[in-house]
Order: structure tokens, then C-alpha cells, then sequence
């Protein structure tokens, strides 16, 4: 009996060694078929021009908008203390007054930081570490769209109409918000880092992608009903703006959220021009 | 009469009860300790903080209680924290209070058996290592089961599951990973009886670590579980000990080593002689793609399942301590010599007490890296991302440290200890300041120390940092006068002199004071703490500068 207990006990110690291993073959990415349910995903990704780490999580961004296409929107919110500017090469000021708040609000103090959709992990901790970005996508985007959105763009140089048209697919509780924003690309300026992959030290003439420009209708954007939504309901709302940047460069951003909980329910995604 | 033999027999179970209960409580023990450290912030404009940059966050709390309770083999205990919020320079994501650690365990001779938070090394620590370091705020416990069994005497088997700490975060399904392992250890002058007198010390040990993260990464195919196994020996043979350690890793793509797939390696291995007065240390440490955590995305000082030894002398001296080094786990070599000698009391140079001299040598330099391929670069993600000769040092030095230290007693109210350090430092890879050039730096330290009585003593430490580099040049002086057993009182400044900004040359004043009793202490600080990093065992974390008062209180029981 001792004997067989001793020759159990080895054979169950050599299966967990042997069972606990796993060697992956290449090739080593994923060969991913994404199917498009019309789920859209944004990814808020906290930066500033002198943050070293910056780059390097813009790169997992664009990685992953290079993935998924037009189900994921980007959106760089250039705020906190990266983000300041200072004579020289780093005089521009790229914080807006809707960054400054949501950094407040959400309580970013680590860059770079995300945010998909607005999700909390936990009770009022938003933030998701840039690795864990594409888990992350990966998860809202399985989930089934809630409504759609719909923006129509009609500028004469900067200056020009925002018609955005949610239509809700379900019925939802509580009360929920329309933001809508403008992001640019191209943008072109110096940018600390700290992959040698990427460039040197300061990149001089780095181009700043998905840039947050401005909230159209104020941080927080503006109420959609007064009463709880009901499905296939719709919610149209057009907005005069003057852009402050390309007009060829920007793309209207827009999302409905739950006003509570403040979690991003749909976003879409439109060319100015 | 029915009534009488009831309130007799109930009577009579309460008082063997009671009389149970009493001895119970007679045999148990409880043993504890707490710690509260406080902080006020005030605004200095000399410095850069501002009343906006405190943001009314005047004051924060480091705090814990621990009890322990033990009844014959049964013990058991808890631990409350509490981070209100945390000082400055410890993780945000401690903020909170609660109970994070709690644990039963039962041990007898040859079994031992603990469920809930525990502690847990083998071998120096390279596949498995949990620990809680109070003043880096760092705690990555083990929650599960720890079972140690030792069939003979000689032999211990372990075996440990569970999932670590991660502030005050539940473990959640498809979230951090799941860690198990299981350790041998044999020491052959306990198992064979012949060997129990010899001079010949041996033992040999082995271990084997898995950890399961599940993986929904769009981007790369992630190995859920990864191993790691070590083996180790230690010798020891009259005055002479050998020890070492070597580790190999599977792949482990994550975060910190930039989602290469290419296996890790760590060595270590220790040689030491040891006589009356001569010591000689000799270390050489090997890491290759080494960082080992429960969850592959985290970079953070957490969730580390291994621990990576340093082999940098630990300064303790104001100036000394600077440039602390921080242990690389994607690569590192280097090695440590460290000679002690006392020359001889009453000799000519030894003089009346003897003189103790101490001289030490640590290095340690990047790995060389290759391409593991012809097409790929070298640590481009989702790739082997290079390979390594195992001996072959880079030119890039990360650190080095020489030390020079005389200690000599000049009579018996007097004593003092000489110190010249060179230091090279480069800073830009250990503290990511990306662009800053290495540091050179030359430092010279004067202890001194007299006692009026044999309770009285005063201590004056006088300190140089000379550099190009960083800030430039400091000095620091200290004085410290101390009541034995019970009062202390030091006055301290750094003054940063050579800043290549004149409004930078600021001082940095503390005085302090304290009280201790027995197992209790009480202190007190006031002053300036400039910017710098707290290193305990090559694991860091930064300070930020601050202004104001600092009380500690300490106990155990």
C-alpha cells in the first residue's frame, strides 16, 4: 500500500510537471477573421507629448485599428502633465477643456492609460494598461450592438453642420447622453520616446494620429430622452461648428453613453470632408 | 430528585467546560505587530510644490496590525491594512483599507498545512519567491494552499496553489493568472546518518513552477501555462561554500519583455571563504528574459512570481544610497567580490582594537543580443526576438560599484568608519530617464562616532557626492545624539551645491526625533525629502520630493 501510494504520488507529481507547460509554434500572431455585427468600439488612449512611454502604446493602438478597421474608433486625449507645453520644441498645447476634465474625472494618473468604452474594471477604476487593450476590444466588440449611429457632415472650409442620428435597437433603463467631439490626424510635432523601434529619444517630427481637438456639445455632451428608450427609437440632433484644425485631417466622433455608470453604449465615426 | 441530577450533570459540564476553556487559553498565545507612518504635506516653492500640486491631499496613512494566534499545532492569523490615503510614492491603487492577508495553518514534525495568504520561497527565489516589503509598499502573497511534507529527515517536499495579491483586486475568471509549483530540497547530512559529522556540507534541490493566464489577445497566440524549473546545490567544505542556482523558462510573452517568444534563463552561482579575520565573496548572476508574473500584462512592481537577487551592495549612507540599481529581468551579467579583513589588534596598523577594511567590486553589464533570425530585428514582438552567448558581457555597463570601507575603533569612547565609493550609473535604462547621460561619480564618507558615556553617545556622519552628471554635486552632513536604550534626536542636511541650476541648489534639511521602549518606537520627522528611489532587494520604487512632517509608531508583542 505504501508502496502504490509513493508510485501515485510520483505519477501525479510528473503529470502536473508535463501538463503545465505550453510551447507555442509559430507563426505566433493571430490570423484573425473579425465578422462586423456593427458593434463599434472606442479606445480613449491618455497621452502627452513628453511622455516616453507614449509611443509605444500608439503603436499597440494603431496595431489594433489596423485589426479591426472601422469597429474600432481612436480617439488621443492629450491631458495631465505630459501634456503641458513648454518653450521650445514642445510649445504646442494640445490639451482641450473636455481632456482636462475627463482626466479629472476618471482619475488618470498613469500613462499611457486607455479607456475602451468607458468600462469600469472595478468601481471607479477605468483604466486599462495598454497590453490589455486588445483583450479588452476584443470582449466589447463580441457583445451586440445597442443602437446605431448614423453622422452626416457638411463643411464649406471650417466651418459647417454635425447631423447625428441615433437609433436605439432596444429598450434600456435609466437615463443615457449623446457626446459628440472632433478628432484630427497628421498633426505634426515633437514627441519624447523611449523605443529605439520607433525613433530617437525626441522625434522631432512625429505625427500625432486621432488627436481630440474639442467637444462639440461640452464634456459631458447633452441628454438624449427625458423618459427610458425604447427600442427602435430615434434621436436626431445637428450642431453649427468651426473647426480649429484640417478640415481634410478631422473626423467627427460621436457616442451615446449611460449617463450613470457613464460606460459607452455605441460610438461611430465620420470624415469632415 | 430528576431536577437535582440535571442541575448536578449540567453543573458539571459547564465547569469541565470552563476548566477546558482555561487550559485552553492557558496554552495559547498571541503574538502581533503594528506599524502606522503618517505624513503632512506643506507647500514649498523652493522646491515645486505648490498648494495646487498637494490638491488638498495634506495628509496620508501607511498603516497595518498583524495577530497571530496559536494553540499547540494550530495557528492562525490576520493582517489589516490600511492606505488613506497612501504616502506619497507608494502605488495609488493601494488606497484603501481591509484585511488582505489572513491564514490557518496546522504543523506537526513532519507535515505542515496552511490555507488563505501565505508566504513561500524556493531556493534563492528564481522560480518562486513571495514576500511583503513594507517600505515599498510591495506584497505579492499567495492565496490558496502550502502544503510541506517531510518523509525523512533530510528530505522536505512542497507544494504550493493559489493566486497572488494584487492590491486590493479579487481574482476574477480570465483575469490575473493561477500559480502552482512544487519544491524538493535534500540535505544529505541530515538524511545519511555517517555524514551527520563531516565537514563536507551538501544539499541539492529542485523545483518546478507553473502559472495558467488565460488568453483572449487578438494580436498573439499566448501560452496559458508557463513553467519554469530550477535546480540548485549548495557545498560546503571546511572554510570554503559553493552554491548556485540555475532556472530555465518556457516562453513568455508579455509585457515587460515586449511579447517576445524566446525561453528565459537565470544562473547564479556564490563562492565564499570564511576564517578568522578574512571573509572573500564571489558572485556571478546570468539573467536572459527573466521576468516572471501571474498576469503577462502588468509592468508594474507586482504580481512577480520570482524574485531576481541582487548582487549590488546595499548602501545606507545618504549619499551612497542615490543611485540605487534596479535588477533588468530582460538581461543582465555581472558579478560582486567582496573581500573583509580585520587586521590583527595590537599590531602596528591594526593599532590597539584592530581595524576592520572591506573593499568590494560589483558590475554588472547588458547581455549580447543577436538576431534570431534573418529576417527579424532584434526583440520585435511576436517573435523569438533574439539570441544570447551565455558568458558574453556587452559593453553597455548598467552599474558599477567599488567600495573602499576602514573601520577602526580608537579607543573605547571612540570610533570611525572611512568610505570611498566610484560609482557608474546609467541612469537612462535603470530609472528611464530617457537621454540622461551615465553618471561617474566619486563619493567620500566620514562616520564618527564618541561616546561621553556608556549610555550617551553622538554620531556625526560628513558626506561628498562629486559628478558631472544628473544634479551635479552634493554634500550631507548628519548628527545624531542618542540616549540609550530609549531617546534619539539627528539634524541632517544634503545641500545639492553643484546643481547646474542655481535656484535648484536647494537644501534638503530633516531633524528627527524618537523614542523607543522595549519593543515600541516612536518617531517624528520634519524636513525636506528630495526626489530620489528606495530600492530592497533590486526591486524599486520612486520618491517624490516632499515637505513636512513624518511620524512612525511601531510595536510588536
Amino acid at each position: 500500500m505504501k508502496n502504490f501510494t509513493k508510485i501515485l504520488s510520483i505519477f501525479v507529481v510528473v503529470l502536473f510537471v508535463f501538463s503545465a507547460c505550453e510551447k507555442v509554434s509559430p507563426p505566433y500572431k493571430e490570423s484573425n477573421n473579425t465578422e462586423d455585427n456593427g458593434k463599434r468600439v472606442l479606445l480613449e488612449e491618455y497621452t502627452g507629448h513628453t511622455c516616453v512611454n507614449c509611443p509605444t502604446a500608439t503603436l499597440v493602438a494603431h496595431e489594433l485599428k489596423e485589426l479591426y478597421g472601422e469597429n474600432l474608433i481612436l480617439m488621443a486625449v492629450h491631458a495631465g502633465s505630459f501634456a503641458d507645453p513648454h518653450p521650445g520644441l514642445f510649445e504646442n498645447d494640445y490639451r482641450t477643456e473636455a481632456g482636462n476634465d475627463w482626466l479629472t474625472y476618471f482619475g488618470i494618473d498613469q500613462f499611457p492609460s486607455g479607456m475602451i468604452n468607458r468600462i469600469p474594471n472595478a468601481p471607479g477604476d477605468y483604466l486599462v494598461v495598454r497590453d490589455k487593450w486588445g483583450t479588452k476590444i476584443a470582449e466589447e466588440l463580441a457583445k451586440d450592438p445597442v443602437a446605431e449611429i448614423k453622422i452626416n457632415n457638411s463643411f464649406a472650409g471650417k466651418t459647417g453642420t454635425i447631423e447625428v442620428n441615433v437609433k436605439f435597437l432596444i429598450e434600456l433603463e435609466g437615463e443615457h447622453k449623446l457626446f459628440v467631439g472632433i478628432t484630427e490626424d497628421s498633426i505634426v510635432s515633437a514627441q519624447k520616446n523611449n523605443n529605439p523601434e520607433i525613433g530617437d529619444d525626441i522625434i522631432k517630427d512625429y505625427v500625432f494620429m486621432h488627436m481630440f481637438r474639442g467637444a462639440v456639445n461640452g464634456t459631458w455632451g447633452e441628454d438624449i430622452f427625458n423618459e427610458a428608450v425604447q427600442a427602435d427609437k430615434e434621436y436626431t440632433k445637428t450642431y453649427h461648428y468651426t473647426l480649429t484644425g484640417v478640415p481634410e485631417n478631422s473626423h467627427v466622433v460621436a457616442y451615446v453613453y449611460d449617463t450613470d455608470s457613464k460606460s459607452i453604449l455605441q460610438v461611430e465615426e465620420e470624415d469632415v470632408k | 430528585m430528576k431536577k437535582i441530577l440535571f442541575v448536578f450533570l449540567f453543573l458539571s459540564a459547564v465547569t469541565s467546560s470552563y476548566a477546558q476553556f482555561s487550559e485552553m487559553i492557558n496554552k495559547s498565545e498571541v503574538h502581533g505587530s503594528f506599524e502606522t507612518d503618517g505624513m503632512y504635506y506643506h507647500a514649498d516653492d523652493a522646491m515645486g510644490i505648490t498648494d495646487s500640486l498637494i490638491n488638498g491631499r495634506h495628509f496620508a496613512l501607511n498603516g497595518y496590525a498583524e495577530i497571530i494566534y496559536s494553540l499547540g499545532n494550530f495557528s492562525a492569523g490576520a493582517r489589516f491594512e490600511t492606505y488613506i490615503p497612501p504616502i506619497a510614492g507608494f502605488d495609488p491603487r493601494l488606497e484603501g483599507s481591509g484585511i488582505p492577508y489572513m491564514w490557518a495553518s496546522y504543523t506537526t514534525e513532519k507535515f505542515s498545512f496552511t490555507v488563505g495568504n501565505f508566504y513561500e520561497q524556493f531556493g534563492n527565489g528564481l522560480v518562486l519567491r513571495t514576500y511583503q516589503e513594507w517600505t515599498l509598499g510591495y506584497d505579492n502573497s499567495l492565496n490558496g494552499i502550502r502544503v510541506q511534507y517531510q518523509p525523512v529527515r533530510g528530505i522536505i517536499l512542497k507544494g504550493v496553489y493559489g493566486t497572488q495579491r494584487f492590491f486590493w483586486n479579487k481574482y476574477t475568471k480570465n483575469g490575473r493568472g493561477i500559480v502552482k509549483g512544487f519544491d524538493t530540497e535534500i540535505s544529505f547530512n541530515d538524511l545519511i546518518k555517517p555524514m551527520a559529522d563531516s565537514k563536507l556540507r551538501l544539499s541539492l534541490g529542485g523545483s518546478f513552477v507553473s502559472k495558467y493566464q488565460a488568453d483572449n489577445d487578438p494580436i498573439y497566440k499566448l501560452p496559458r501555462d508557463v513553467g519554469t524549473g530550477a535546480a540548485r546545490f549548495s557545498v560546503g567544505i571546511g572554510k570554503f561554500n559553493f552554491s548556485s542556482e540555475y532556472a530555465h523558462k518556457i516562453n513568455d510573452p508579455s509585457a515587460i519583455n515586449n511579447y517576445i517568444y524566446k525561453e528565459g534563463d537565470a544562473f547564479i552561482f556564490n563562492a565564499s571563504y570564511s576564517t578568522k579575520g578574512l571573509g572573500i565573496l564571489a558572485v556571478f548572476k546570468r539573467i536572459d528574459n527573466f521576468s516572471y508574473k501571474s498576469d503577462r500584462a502588468e509592468t508594474a512592481n507586482a504580481l512577480d512570481i520570482n524574485f531576481l537577487p541582487p548582487i549590488t551592495e546595499a548602501h545606507t549612507y545618504m549619499l551612497a544610497s542615490m543611485y540605487p540599481y534596479a535588477t533588468q529581468p530582460n538581461g543582465e551579467i555581472g558579478f560582486q567580490i567582496q573581500v573583509n579583513y580585520k587586521i590583527p589588534r595590537k599590531s602596528k596598523l591594526g593599532g590597539k582594537y584592530g581595524t576592520d577594511i572591506s573593499v568590494n567590486f560589483s558590475q554588472i553589464n547588458d547581455i549580447v543580443r543577436k538576431p534570431a533570425g534573418d529576417t527579424s530585428a532584434i526583440g520585435l514582438p511576436g517573435t523569438l526576438g533574439y539570441t544570447s552567448d551565455f558568458f558574453e558581457f556587452s559593453d553597455h555597463i548598467f552599474m558599477r560599484d567599488i567600495q573602499v570601507q576602514i573601520h577602526k575603533k580608537f579607543s573605547r569612547k571612540f570610533h570611525a568608519t572611512a568610505t570611498y565609493l566610484n560609482q557608474v550609473f546609467d541612469i537612462a535604462t535603470i530609472q528611464g530617464h530617457t537621454g540622461d547621460p551615465v553618471i561617474y561619480n566619486n563619493i567620500g564618507i566620514l562616520d564618527m562616532t564618541y561616546k561621553f558615556t556608556s549610555r550617551k553617545s553622538l554620531r556625526m556622519e560628513l558626506q561628498g557626492l562629486f559628478t558631472k552628471q544628473d544634479k551635479g554635486d552634493w554634500v550631507a552632513a548628519l548628527l545624531e545624539y542618542t540616549i540609550s536604550p530609549h531617546w534619539f534626536i539627528t539634524a541632517s542636511d544634503q545641500w545639492n551645491y553643484g546643481n547646474p541650476e542655481s535656484d535648484e541648489q536647494l537644501h534638503f534639511y530633516t531633524v528627527a526625533g524618537g523614542y523607543s521602549i522595549k519593543t515600541t518606537r516612536f518617531s517624528i520627522t520634519y524636513g525636506r525629502q528630495r526626489e530620489g528611489v528606495v530600492c530592497v532587494g533590486g526591486v524599486c520604487r520612486q520618491v517624490p520630493a516632499s515637505s513636512g512632517f513624518y511620524v512612525t509608531i511601531s510595536s510588536s508583542f
